[in-house]
This record gives C-alpha cells, structure tokens and sequence, in this order.
C-alpha cells in the first residue's frame, strides 16, 4: 500500500497536470480501495456508493476536480469521495426524497465458511462503528481498512493531524470498549 | 501502517471487512458506466423537498401531472403543488405562470410527475455573495428562487450534480372537487417512483438514403423533384466533426449541404415569385461528365411589409432537453426570434414534456419582456408527449388566426417523441391537416444523441414547413434572424422542378441528393401533389451530373426491349442540352404555374464557371465523400478543399470559409481515407 502511494507521490512530482489516461490509469489501480471508502462514506448503501464512486470519478476524469497539491492519488481521490458522498448527503433532498432501505445486503448465498465468517465479522464491525462519530470512523476505516497514515489519513478528511490523532486515538477507544462489551455479552 | 503489535483485533477485524468487499467490489468500468436507478419516495417529502432545494442548490424539480393512463387522451397539463412556507426569500421568483387547465381536466389525475435535472452549483465561497445558487450551465438559468405559496410552478431542484431525476406519483388527485380548481398536494402521500435517468445512450436516428444512380436520358428523359430549403444536415455534419467523429453516412444529405449556403442568384423580374437560373461546366470529379446547376432565388419580401405573424412556439421540455446543446441554447435561439417581431405579431408557448401546458398564452410581439421572461423560466425535465403538444400549439394557432399573415407552429426538440400519442401516422394527419388550414409548422432539432432527424424533417415537409437543426448560437442567428423572412414567410409553395433532358446531348445524368424528394413524372402536373415551399429570399440549388452520350456508365441496365426500336437519340434535333420546368403555386393558392427554362451547355470549364458553381461543387464532392458515395468518382476532400478556396468570392456571413475549415477537419478526422477511390 505504501509503496503503491510511493509510486504516485513520484508520479504527481514528475507531472502536475496528469492527462485523463494517466488519471485512469491511477484510479484504476486504487479502484477496489475507493469502493471500499465510498462504501464506508455511504454507510454501506450499495447503490449510493456506487453512484458517488461513479460521480467521484467522472469529476477526477472530466478535470472537474484537478490533481495538485495532494500527497498521491489515493489521497486526492479518497477526498472527491467524501465530498462527493457529502454533498448527496447534505442535499437534504436526497435524504428525504430517497429514502431506501440503507445498506442492502449482498444478496446471501452458500459461501464456505470461511466467506461466510468474513460477511458476518463485516456486518459486525459495521455494526459497532455505526456507534462511533462520523469522524472517528473515517479515521479507523483509513487507518486499518485502507492502511493509510493518520497524516494522509487527515489529509483525506481535511482535517489537521493533531484533530486526527485525537479523533483516532477516541475512535479505537470506544471500538475497543464496544468489542469487549460485545464479547462480554 | 500496523507497526504496531494488532493487540485489539482491530486490524484483522478490518482486513476481514475488506476481504469482504473485495468479493463484491463492482469494475471500474461497472462503476463508470451504471445504468440510472429507480428509487421510492413519499409526496410530502416531494413538497418539502421543492422549497428547501431552491435555496440550496441549483437544480430543478418540475411538477406536473400526466395524462391519466390508459386512455392518455382525456389528460392535460398542470403544472402542479405548490409552496407551504418559502423559506428563503432572497432573490427573484423563477416562477413560471402556468395557467392550470387550458383544457377539461380528467376528474382525478392518476399521476403526477416529478422531474428534476441538476446542475453544478456554485462554490460554497460563492454563497455569501450570490442571493442564490447559479448553475453552470447554462448561464441564462443561473438562479432559481422561490415561487410564491398556491401558485402552480415549475423549478429546478438538486438531485445531485451528475443525475437527472424524474418521478411519477400513483393515485393522488390535486383538483379540489368543489372549486374545480387545484389543491396543494403538500400532505398528501403518495408512493413516488424515481427513476434516475442516464446519458449515454445514443438513440439517433437517421433515415437511410438510398443514392440516387445514373439514369440513361433515353430511358428516362423526364427528372422530376420537389425543391427542399431545409438545412439541417449541414449542422448535424458540423457538429459531428467538431466533437471529432465523422458523421454516419445516412446523416449527409446533399441537397441540405448545398442548400445551406446562399448563393448569388439572379433577383427574379416579372411575375414569379422567384428566378431560375441553370449554369454547366465540366464535372470536378469525372472530367468528362459535366455538372448542371440549377438555381432558385426567392424574391425578398420587405419586413415591413410583412402581415401579422401568429407564432407558437411548441418547446421541448423533457429531461433529454436540459444539456447545454439543447434548452438553453433553444431558449437564447427563441430569444434572437423575439427580437424580430413587431406590434403585429403574437407570440405564444406551449410546453411539451410528459404531458402538455400552455406557458405564455398569445401575446403581442411588442410585449417582448413578457416573452423573454417565459422563455426564461423554461427548464428541462420529465418525458416526452409531442402529439399532445402539438394539439395544444395547433389549438392556439388557431385561435389566433391571421387571416392573410403567418401562422405558423415552431416546433423546437431533440425529436424525442416517445412518450403517449407516438403514433406516427396520426401526427403526420394532424399536421398535414393543419397545413390544409393554413397553420404551418416548422421544426427546429437541437442536440445529438437523442436526435430524430427523419421524423423532424417528415414532420415539417408535411407541415408546409422547413426543418433545421440548431447546433449553436450562430446556427440560431442564421436560422432565425438572417432566414427569418424565408422561415416565416412562404412566397411559394407546392414547388416541383422537373428538368427534361435531351437523349443527343446528355447520354445519362445523376440528380446529387434530394432521395427523398422525388417525385414521379406524373405528379408534376397533379397539383394535388405535394412539394417543398420557398420562402422570401431564400436559394434552392440542385446539381445534376451529365454524361455525355456514348460514355459508357455503370448503372443497372434492363435487357434491350424486343418488340421495340429504342428511341433514337437525336430524335430532337436541338442543340439544347435540357429543359428546366418548374411548377409553383401562390402562397394562398390552389392552382400550380409554370416556369420553362431551355438551357444549352456553353462547354465551360469548371475553372472558368461561377464561384456560386465552383462552391457548390465544392460542397457536393464534400457530400460525396462524407456520405462514401459510390459516385464519388476521384471527389475527395483535397478536391473539396481547392474548389472552395478557391471560390470564397466576398463570402458575406463567413460561411463559406467556416465550410473549408470544417473540410480541413474531416480531412484531420481521416475523412480522406475513406474519400480514396474504391479501385
């Protein structure tokens, strides 16, 4: 992971301007990392994260959002995410206009065990992070899921690093709280 | 990053999560490419929903019913809900007044419609300094306020910047059974289908053309067409090359290509409404062949001294029409229009989209701020009812008659007529009926992707009127402003050219587009044929290429007749090289007249000939070459280039050297690998 965001930091120094083929290329790479955030960004509504996944990338690919100033791709891409994501939230319309069921389910099929344990330890986790803030669950989710710097990590969520580390070090609290009290149950 | 020992579980804990969603992370490419979705809602989410948007963000909600299903008929357009509580009041009102009923409304509206389309809003740093939020695109609609409580309204909401929206409400009624009129639907609930609709899918549409071949003038003496004004391929090609592709073959239609430019022809003297000029000089493509141009020139009728115009203009406001392209570009197209009309002139606007609704009922040319206001508050949104529309516009029109003026309904879409009354056959009726009565139509295409071509040009040639396709400002200005005159004012109409060719000197000829235009020798001299119209100032230009007798030319033979000598060429001992006969009648006529105009072949080279003959060679061999022809012969964009450089002549309005730089970019486009000759 930091060796891939190593590649990029080198590519953005050599090129400030990348071309759309270069763009493409770079979020290709980073593709199953962005659904994962967007997914984390939308509360695990499937559809609402592909359609800002789809709308982040059309604003990296159409130059609506330029690639400067940030530490990689990944970086910059992860912040269109949540803006992106941000925005249909805070349009109020869309919450109240559309209002779906919030994360459909993967329909479930026979799976080996194995599968079917990493479903039912995602849905947990979800579960137990629904209960932390917004904050400190990005912040868990780009440190442990996208193993991303808390520096990055705060880059990402426009956020000072001091404001991270604090939010981060309350968030793997309460999740360390939340597990055990989960396990004691 | 984990350094550190994973004490807690967190890190394993994640990375299961992440094996999870791995397994069903969708493509790239599935991401990019997602289809719209449909997503449920309730009404009075809907209400709420239309005030708050219009002070947070830039997009639109239109609220409208539908004709009630099954039996679409019974419907009409309202405009629908209104304002609880305006909760921000600064700015203006994009309010649109939209009388509620224009016709009897079913007794209970089955559906309501919700359709939103979306635009960039501004920066955040930006609110501060704007009452409102403005919208990129286009400029004209950059703010959008609220309307006024109980009034029936149209706006624009945020859905979000990349989605169209549109939503249709099941079993809710908004007319108020005692008073007739309408009632807020704000409370009431009502499942809401919203289906997101997606760019993308390119459902144009172009008639094949079928090329016209080389006839034996023996054979087939007699030529015979009717004459077509319209333009709309010139713009259709433009704009295909200026997003980088050639345009489909079937998209090039000749005649509009050398129809687009004007041409100096002869002013007409005497009586007829129009001069005819016909020019020959060797073919640029095949040297030995020769090339007839036979040129129309309309009389110019004097503004002023034009009879009241009666104008509707027909507006397409399904969710298609809100690219850049299309509404906005429609509007500022209006807009120019309005400008042109006098105290004399009335002015409505009918709205189409999934059902029908008159926006500005008839109006006096000289309330020019009324019209702009409605134009202004126009916005895209919903499906597509064209027929339902076009009664509406037609109903209007004639309520508005001009005895002796113009009457005339402007129909301006994408051609998206797919939603209710679809039937073609039925529409093709009403507009030739309405032809009959004296309300013309003409029809104005915006945008590709969704573009109807045939049906637009059917639409408007039945409709006694001209189709042209508007792909930007300055197409617009042409159209309306510079052809202003020849849009609106027929001089001639049921105009039919047929040119006789003398077997001695023409051995076989080619007619260069007009397909769809051919007549049979016989509906010449039936008036009760149909043909193209003329209007003040305007060109007509068609080309023939000749063959000279004894050439051999492939075209499709018949085995020779047995029981019959072959004519013999020479049976006419003239030196004429054909005869040009044209049948026209009075705007308000019933019976044709003739025009007979002998022409002999000077031997001219095409050096030597006009530049009007050098241009529109120039733009045939073009044609050629773009529509592939198997005429083509040694045409090719090279040659195209040289015959226009060489005959810009003073080229007032720029067209033709917008012409040559649009040949340098199909040649860019690699149109000149296609132009190489099959052999």
């Amino acid at each position: 992971m930091e060796s891939r965001a190593g590649t990029l930091i080198g590519m953005q120094q050599t090129s400030r301007a990348m071309d759309r083929d270069a763009i493409e290329q770079a979020i290709r790479e980073i593709h199953p990392d962005c659904f994962g955030w967007a997914l984390a960004c939308c509360q695990h509504d499937r559809e609402e994260a592909e359609d800002v996944l789809q709308a982040s990338y059309l604003k990296a690919l159409e130059g609506r959002a330029v690639f400067h100033g940030s530490s990689s791709v990944k970086t910059w891409m992860f912040g269109i995410v949540r803006r992106t994501a941000w925005e249909r939230r805070r349009s109020w319309l869309v919450r109240a206009l559309i209002r779906r069921r919030p994360g459909e389910e993967i329909p479930p099929a026979p799976t080996p065990e194995s599968i079917a344990s990493d479903r039912e330890a995602h849905a947990r986790l979800r579960g137990l992070l629904a209960q932390l803030s917004p904050r400190q669950r990005d912040l868990l989710h780009l440190v442990y899921y996208q193993e991303m710097t808390i520096e990055h990590a705060s880059e990402v969520l426009g956020i000072t690093v001091g404001t991270a580390r604090t939010h981060y070090a309350r968030g793997k609290d309460r999740l360390r709280a939340l597990l055990q009290g989960r396990n004691q149950a | 990053m984990s350094t550190t020992p994973d004490r807690d579980g967190f890190a394993s804990l994640f990375a299961r999560a992440r094996r999870q969603d791995a397994r069903t992370t969708p493509t790239f490419e599935a991401v990019l490419e997602r289809p719209p979705r449909t997503h449920r809602c309730t009404l009075p989410a809907l209400a709420t929903a239309s005030v708050l948007a219009t002070g947070l963000a830039g997009a639109v909600l239109l609220l409208r019913q539908e004709p009630r299903p099954p039996d679409g008929a019974a419907g009409q357009l309202a405009v629908a809900l209104s304002d609880p509580k305006p909760a921000v009041s600064a700015g203006r009102s994009n309010e649109t007044a939209v009388p509620p009923v224009s016709e009897p409304l079913p007794e209970r509206v089955d559906r309501l419609s919700v359709l939103g389309y979306v635009s960039a809003k501004k920066e955040k740093s930006d609110v501060a300094s704007a009452p409102a939020y403005a919208m990129a695109s286009p400029p004209t609609e950059s703010v959008h306020d609220l309307p006024a409580p109980g009034r029936f309204y149209q706006t624009v909401i945020p859905i979000s910047r990349e989605r169209d929206l549109k939503a249709v409400v099941s079993g809710v009624s908004n007319k108020d059974p005692l008073t007739g009129g309408f009632v807020h639907v704000v409370g009431k609930t009502g499942a809401v289908e919203v289906a997101e609709g997606s760019p993308g899918l390119n459902t144009e549409r172009y008639q094949r053309i079928a090329e016209n071949d080389f006839l034996t003038a023996s054979e087939n003496p007699l030529s015979t067409f009717s004459i077509d004004v319209d333009t709309a391929s010139y713009s259709v090609v433009r704009r295909y090359l200026s997003e980088g592709r050639l345009p489909p073959k079937d998209a090039v239609r000749i005649e509009e290509l050398l129809n687009y430019f004007p041409y100096a022809y002869p002013a007409p003297t005497g009586d007829a409404p129009f001069s005819v000029s016909v020019e020959i000089a060797s073919c640029p493509w095949s040297p030995t062949h020769r090339l007839a141009r036979i040129g129309l020139q309309g009389e110019q009728v004097q503004r002023q001294s034009r009879a009241g115009t009666n104008l509707v203009f027909l507006v397409d406001v399904s969710g298609s029409m809100q690219t850049p392209d299309k509404l906005p570009l429609l509007k500022s197209a209006l807009q120019l229009l309005v400008d042109q009309l006098g105290g004399s002139d009335e002015v409505a606007i009918v709205v189409y989209a999934g059902a029908s609704g008159l926006v500005l009922p008839s109006t006096p040319g000289s309330q020019k701020n009324a019209i702009l206001l409605a134009l202004d508050g126009l916005t895209a949104g919903g499906g597509t009812n064209g027929g339902e529309g076009l009664r509406l516009a037609y109903k209007v029109a004639r309520e508005h008659f001009v005895r002796g003026g113009v009457n005339r309904v402007i129909l301006a879409t994408d051609g998206d007529f797919n939603v209710g009354v679809t039937d073609h056959a039925e529409l093709i009726r009403l507009v030739e009926e309405q032809a009959r009565a004296g309300v013309a139509l003409t029809t104005l295409g915006f945008g590709l992707g969704n573009y109807k071509d045939d049906t637009l040009e059917l639409l408007a040639d039945k409709g006694n009127g001209n189709h042209f396709y508007i792909d930007d400002e300055k197409e617009a200005r042409k159209v309306l402003v510079e052809q202003i005159g020849g849009t609106l004012v027929t001089i001639a109409k049921d105009v039919k050219i047929q040119v006789e060719f003398n077997p001695r000197v023409v051995g076989a000829y080619r007619l260069l587009g007009y397909e769809n235009r051919l007549l049979k020798k016989e509906d010449f001299n039936d008036d009760r044929k149909d043909a193209g119209e003329i209007g003040s100032g305007h060109n007509v230009t068609a080309l023939y290429e000749l063959v000279p007798p004894g050439e051999a030319v492939d075209l499709p033979r018949v085995d020779p007749l047995k029981y019959q000598t072959p004519a013999s060429p020479g049976a006419a001992p003239s030196g004429e090289t054909l005869t040009v006969k044209l049948r026209y009648k009075e705007p308000d006529g019933d019976a044709s007249r003739l025009l007979t105009v002998p022409v002999t072949d000077g031997g001219a080279a095409i050096g030597t000939a006009s530049s009007d003959l050098r241009f529109a060679a120039s733009v045939a061999a073009f044609g050629l070459v773009l529509r592939d022809s198997s005429h083509k012969a040694s045409a090719s964009l090279d040659l195209s280039a040289k015959l226009a450089q060489e005959s810009l002549g003073a080229d007032p309005g720029g067209y033709r050297r917008d012409f040559l730089g649009l040949v340098e970019r199909a040649r860019t486009l690699g149109g000149q690998g296609i132009s190489s000759p099959a052999e």
